[in-house]
Order: C-alpha cells, then sequence, then structure tokens
C-alpha cells in the first residue's frame, strides 16, 4: 500500500488535503507538537477532522513529537488516552517517554517514529521496534541503501519525506534556535537559524539548503519499499498544499499504472517550481548534496502571487463560476484550473463580475465573492491559478 | 567561588572525570591533574572534532571510545563489526547514535550514551538505563531541570561539565559548499558570528558540526551527586587545558550555557516573560 500523507495546519488545509489527493495527513494538537507557534488543532478540531476522516476513508495521523522537558509532562497521558479514544490512526513520536506510555497504557494507534530521531540504520530502527514502533519516518539524510537496508533488516513500515523545506542540520541536532532566540527548536520554537546570514561584516556564510524535491525518485523510493510519501509544511498554503498533493497524487498513480512520460515529469516539475518560495532539488537519496543543494541568495525568497481563487460555486446550466479571490487577477488575464476531479485546463478571462453582478475589470480585494464565465466543467474547491506555460 | 568549588572537587570528589583525548602526548600531565578517563575520538566515526584515533593508535589501558557520527547503514555495520572484536584496553564506549545500543547487546563494554539534545527529562532517562550504563544528559536545559533530574533518576547520571557545545550537526559539508559557492578561501574551523553570538564550525568528510562558542562553563556541577563530569574540549590549547584543570579560566573565554537561561515552548511563553 503506498500511501501520500499531506501536512494539514487546520481544518480548511485538511479538508483541501484530502480532497487533493492525500490518503493520510498529519496535524498538530495545541501541545507536544513540533509547530508550537502554528495554528495547530483544538481537541474539538481534531475530533472533527477524525470524523471527515473517516467519512472520507482517509486517515489522520498527530505529531506528539517534541523532545519532553519534565514540565512538558503533566497532560501527556490523558491527551494520549484522548487522541486513542477519538481514535485517530497514528501518532508521530519521538521521545522515549512517549513511546512507553503508549505500551503501558496499550493503546491501539500505529506509532510512528519521528525524523526527529534521526534514523539511518537498521540498528536504530530495531531499537525502536522493540518500543512498539510500527513506522520511521527515516532522516531526511537517508540514501537509498539505506532505506532498502532497514526495509530488509526490520519489516517496518517506511516513511520518508518527499517535498519541501529541508532542515540544514540532521533533525533533531540542532539547537542554533535555542542559542539565537531562547527558543526551543526541539520542542517546535524553532526560528530557523540555519537560513540567517552569518558574519555579514566580512564574507558572509549561508548554509541554507534548497527545498526537498524526489519527484524523479519516486519510482526509486517505491522500489526500494517506502510506503508513505510525506509532504512537508504544516505552516504552508491551502494553494502549496493543493498543488503538491495534486502533483505527487498524479505521479504515483501514473506510476502504478505505468503511465508516466518524461513529459509528464517535465510538467509537474514546473508546476512544483511555481508553487515554491524557494530552488528545489533532490538531495540525499542517490548521492550526498553538493554546493548546488544549497540555496544563498537569501534575500530572494519570491513570495507566491500565482494563486487566484477558489471556485465556491458552479452552475453548469449558465458556465458561471463563483470564485473568492486570493490575488488580484483582471479580464484578459491568462488562467487554468486546478482540481482533484478536472483535468488541469487553461483559459482566458473575458469578463468578471462582483457579488451584485456588476461587470469589473479586475479582483483586486481579498477573498472578494466575483463571478467570471468559464468554457470548462469546474468543481465546488477547484482552484484558479495564473497560466503555467 | 568557581575555585573553591573546583577545589573541593579535587580533594574529595566523587564522581569520575572523562577527559576527551586529542593530544595523546597531554595524558601524562593530564593524569597529574587527577583525569580519571581518557576519551579518544574514534576515526570514521565521529564529527565535529578535528584529532581522531584509529583503534590501534588506542594504546591507552581503561581507554573509552567516543563515536558522536549518526551512522548510515554501510558505516553501523562497520562499527558493530569492530565493537565485536575491540582489544582488552577498551574498556567503554560513549555514542550518540541510538542504534549502538543494539550493536553492544553482546558486547561487555561499558555503555555511556550521549544523545546530544534528547535527555531533557526524567523519566526518558529512567527508561534509557535500561539499556545503557550511564546517561550524559542534555546541555539544554537549566540548573534547576538537571536538580530535578538527579533527584529524580533512577540511577546517577552523567554531566557534560566544560567544552564546547555542540549547536548543530549537518550530514552536507557546508565550509566546503559556502568557499566553492563564494569562490574564497577555505577555512576550517570558522568562526561564524551574527550578532552577538558565535559558533565554531568545523567540517569533515562526515559532515559539519557547529559549536556554540565560548566555552560551556559548568564546573558547578562537580559537586552534584553525578556519576561522571564530562570535559570536551576539542579546540582548546595544551596550555589552556591544563590551566583549566589547574582551576585558572583567565585565558578561556566561557559562560553558563542554559544552567540559568530557560529555553521558550512556545512564542506566547516569551510574551508572558515580558510581563
Amino acid at each position: 500500500m503506498i500511501e501520500l500523507l499531506a501536512p494539514a495546519g487546520d481544518i480548511e488545509k485538511a479538508h483541501f488535503a484530502f480532497l487533493y489527493g492525500a490518503d493520510a495527513i498529519y496535524i498538530g494538537g495545541k501541545d507536544y507538537s513540533l509547530r508550537a507557534n502554528a495554528t495547530n488543532f483544538s481537541k474539538e478540531d481534531i475530533i472533527k477532522v477524525c470524523k471527515l476522516s473517516k467519512s472520507l476513508n482517509k486517515k489522520v495521523y498527530v505529531t506528539v513529537n517534541i523532545v519532553f522537558h519534565d514540565e512538558d509532562l503533566k497532560g501527556l497521558k490523558d491527551y494520549l488516552i484522548f487522541l486513542s479514544n477519538v481514535k485517530v490512526d497514528g501518532v508521530i513520536v519521538s521521545d522515549i517517554v512517549v513511546l512507553k506510555l503508549i505500551q503501558k497504557l496499550k493503546l491501539s494507534f500505529k506509532v510512528i517514529l519521528s525524523t526527529q530521531t534521526s534514523v539511518l540504520n537498521e540498528y536504530s530502527a530495531l531499537f525502536y521496534k522493540d518500543l512498539g514502533v510500527h513506522q520511521i519516518v527515516l532522516a531526511r539524510e537517508t540514501l537509498k541503501e539505506d532505506i532498502i537496508n532497514i526495509k530488509k533488516k526490520t519489516n517496518l513500515e517506511i516513511e520518508c519525506f518527499i517535498h519541501g523545506a529541508m532542515c540544514t542540520s540532521i533533525s533533531g541536532k540542532c539547537i542554533l534556535s535555542n542559542y539565537m532566540t531562547k527558543r526551543d527548536s526541539n520542542r517546535g520554537g524553532c526560528a530557523q537559524i540555519c537560513r540567517w546570514k552569518f558574519n555579514k561584516d566580512q564574507k558572509p556564510f549561508t548554509m541554507t539548503s534548497k527545498d526537498l524535491n524526489y519527484l524523479d525518485y519516486i519510482q526509486a523510493m517505491i522500489e526500494s519499499g517506502v510506503n508513505t510519501f510525506k509532504v512537508e509544511g504544516r505552516m504552508r498554503s491551502i494553494y502549496y498544499i493543493a498543488t503538491v498533493v495534486l502533483s505527487y497524487r498524479r505521479i504515483i498513480d501514473k506510476i502504478i499504472n505505468q503511465t508516466l512520460t518524461n513529459e509528464d515529469k517535465k510538467y509537474y516539475l514546473k508546476v512544483l517550481n511555481k508553487v515554491a518560495n524557494r530552488e528545489s532539488s533532490p538531495q540525499f537519496f542517490k548521492a550526498l548534496p553538493t554546493k548546488d543543494d544549497q540555496y544563498y541568495n537569501l534575500d530572494n525568497e519570491v513570495s507566491n502571487q500565482d494563486f487566484l481563487g477558489i471556485v465556491l460555486d458552479f452552475d453548469p446550466k449558465t458556465m458561471i463560476a463563483t470564485i473568492e479571490e486570493r490575488n488580484l487577477f483582471k479580464v484578459n488575464d491568462n488562467v487554468e484550473f486546478i482540481g482533484p476531479n478536472i483535468k488541469t485546463s487553461k483559459m482566458k478571462i473575458k469578463q468578471i463580475y462582483d457579488d451584485k453582478d456588476n461587470l469589473i475589470k479586475v479582483a483586486n480585494k481579498p477573498k472578494m465573492i466575483v463571478k467570471i464565465k468559464t468554457n470548462i466543467i469546474l468543481n465546488k474547491y477547484d482552484l484558479m491559478r495564473k497560466e503555467i506555460s | 567561588m568557581l575555585e573553591i568549588q573546583f577545589q573541593l572537587v579535587k580533594e574529595k570528589r566523587m564522581n569520575k572525570i572523562l577527559f576527551l583525548v586529542q593530544n595523546i602526548n597531554l595524558i601524562p600531565k593530564l593524569k597529574e591533574k587527577k583525569v580519571d578517563i581518557f576519551v579518544f575520538p574514534l576515526s570514521f566515526f565521529c564529527v565535529g572534532i578535528p584529532k581522531t584515533f584509529t583503534i590501534n593508535q588506542i594504546t591507552e589501558d581503561n581507554a573509552y571510545i567516543f563515536v558522536n557520527r549518526i551512522l548510515n547503514s554501510k558505516d553501523a555495520n562497520k562499527l558493530n563489526k569492530l565493537l565485536h572484536k575491540l582489544p582488552n584496553n577498551i574498556k567503554g564506549i560513549i555514542f550518540d547514535d541510538i542504534g549502538v545500543i543494539k550493536m553492544l547487546e553482546d558486547v561487555k563494554i561499558h555503555k555511556i550514551l550521549y544523545n546530544t539534545h534528547f535527555t531533557t527529562n526524567f523519566e526518558s532517562i529512567n527508561h534509557l538505563f535500561s539499556y545503557v550504563d550511564d546517561i550524559i544528559i542534555s546541555t539544554d536545559i537549566t540548573e534547576k531541570q538537571i536538580d530535578k533530574i538527579i533527584l529524580k533518576a533512577n540511577k546517577k547520571i552523567s554531566l557534560f561539565t566544560f567544552g564546547l557545545v555542540p549547536a548543530m550537526y549537518s550530514r552536507r559539508l557546508l565550509l566546503t559548499n559556502d568557499s566553492l559557492h563564494y569562490n574564497k578561501k577555505y577555512e576550517n574551523p570558522l568562526m561564524l558570528q551574527n550578532g552577538k553570538k558565535t559558533f565554531l564550525a568545523f567540517e569533515n568528510e562526515y559532515g559539519t558540526y557547529l559549536y556554540h562558542y565560548p566555552y560551556y562553563n559548568g564546573l558547578r556541577l562537580l559537586n552534584k551527586k553525578c556519576h561522571f563530569n564530562f570535559f570536551y574540549t576539542p579546540f582548546m590549547k595544551d596550555n589552556d587545558i591544563l590551566d583549566l584543570l589547574d582551576q585558572k579560566l583567565t585565558n578561556i573565554k566561557w559562560d553558563y550555557g542554559f544552567l540559568d537561561t530557560k529555553t521558550i515552548y512556545k512564542l506566547k511563553d516569551i510574551k508572558k516573560e515580558a510581563k
């Protein structure tokens, strides 16, 4: 079973991740998650998202992956029992105290070892297998031969990151944030110090890695024994999540159906590059990264303006789509629509109407509701973006 | 205050001192200073340390080896083989990769876990004591938190007591890459500065380590009821090392790390602190 696992920072993102093809999502609760400053999910939200996932026959994994200080242990037991009671499908863990507690309480969800534990070899994997782990998120530094070895020697389910931001450090081995800002990186406070410039007054030193992009290696990863393909980015936008998830969904499906072509790869690479705000490259799976896998131009990270709107409604009789604007678009713009149930389709915007049916030339107010006539049959929650030429 | 504490240790100390060796010729003098155990960084299995030793180069009796790499499968297997044919003079091992525990299941050797940044609460430490003989706990916590762990741990813990604290470990060759990209002179080690903070970066073929600089001074922990005090001074000059063991810190830049400074879990905690 191949699983596409998407990040979800809130309920809306969870909804879009599922809709655009994720088999499962991972979320963080208000406590114990390594994105301590994200919106995250309240207990009520976790109940809601579990109901949503069950109704769609999909899965929800919850991160409980901080490295605990004594003061953080209070409430942990009750929280794990809560997660079990609301029937989350799995919990992502890094600290042995959580693993032991799950064993002691005999909780039945899947136990997934966080990448924070930096497992790169079968000995570490076996140590954690003995502690009840079912699945391991391998360190991002894992090479193909490591994956094959770990799978062969442990028979554990293997999860790997395939797309998104990379730490410069081996995960869990960095406390630069603690020193620079007092924010504890192993308790979700990482201030991304590896994206800062050092020695600015002399010869600048940078160490930022490019984002990860394993589009070219998915087939080889499947053959090496990877079960779960994980996209990074619980703090990313719905557009980013929808685009990345849909791209990998289609790539994985085409691999399974043996229909993936080089043209497909080129197209999805272009799509993935357009949605990102940093350059990306494949790193580690085939070979150790080089200087070309780092990002030096730190001042030029781009803010993506390609996402134009969400389809809120579509009338097939009139071919009118109701759109919630997310970035400025205007008459004569070339746009395209993506969605889980449509083929990516291009068109030129000919007319835009505001919510009072007045003809306007530009949609330029955040989240304004407009209507446009299309020549494409659309669905609710399809997304409109600038054309990718 | 510092001198009194350190003197007390020399005269009456219960704890043993583990000392990372860089210069073999310094060992006789370190013995005079009552260092108990010499720890040799093992070639091929260490990062962030300029001088490493092959097993054959370690001739000291009762020597300990030090392995701080997170190992890929190929090198983990090499280490596993090596651990199963250690010479008799190797009595112990200090290691970071948790997989070493599995390698050592049938090896009679003193096992000290130094799982950097991962031993920050007493319950985890107690669980880990089921697998190893000793644990050098993280330096990311305050003295108060250390005291609580000492109180609640099932066994005596060990403390990183003086030296360079690892702040980041990358598998990438960051100094090489930076030098190649900017076409500038390759310097290794390299001091990195941002604002008032300084890190010492050192690279070998297995990756790049960034240490917080100045040296972490936990000498006040020498009086705690613990098992080992670990001295880790990979870039310190021999004279400064001898001065350190003679209680003279005048030429050595140091701070107390996080001993008096609690790290923040959530941003809202910073706001609370500000109020």
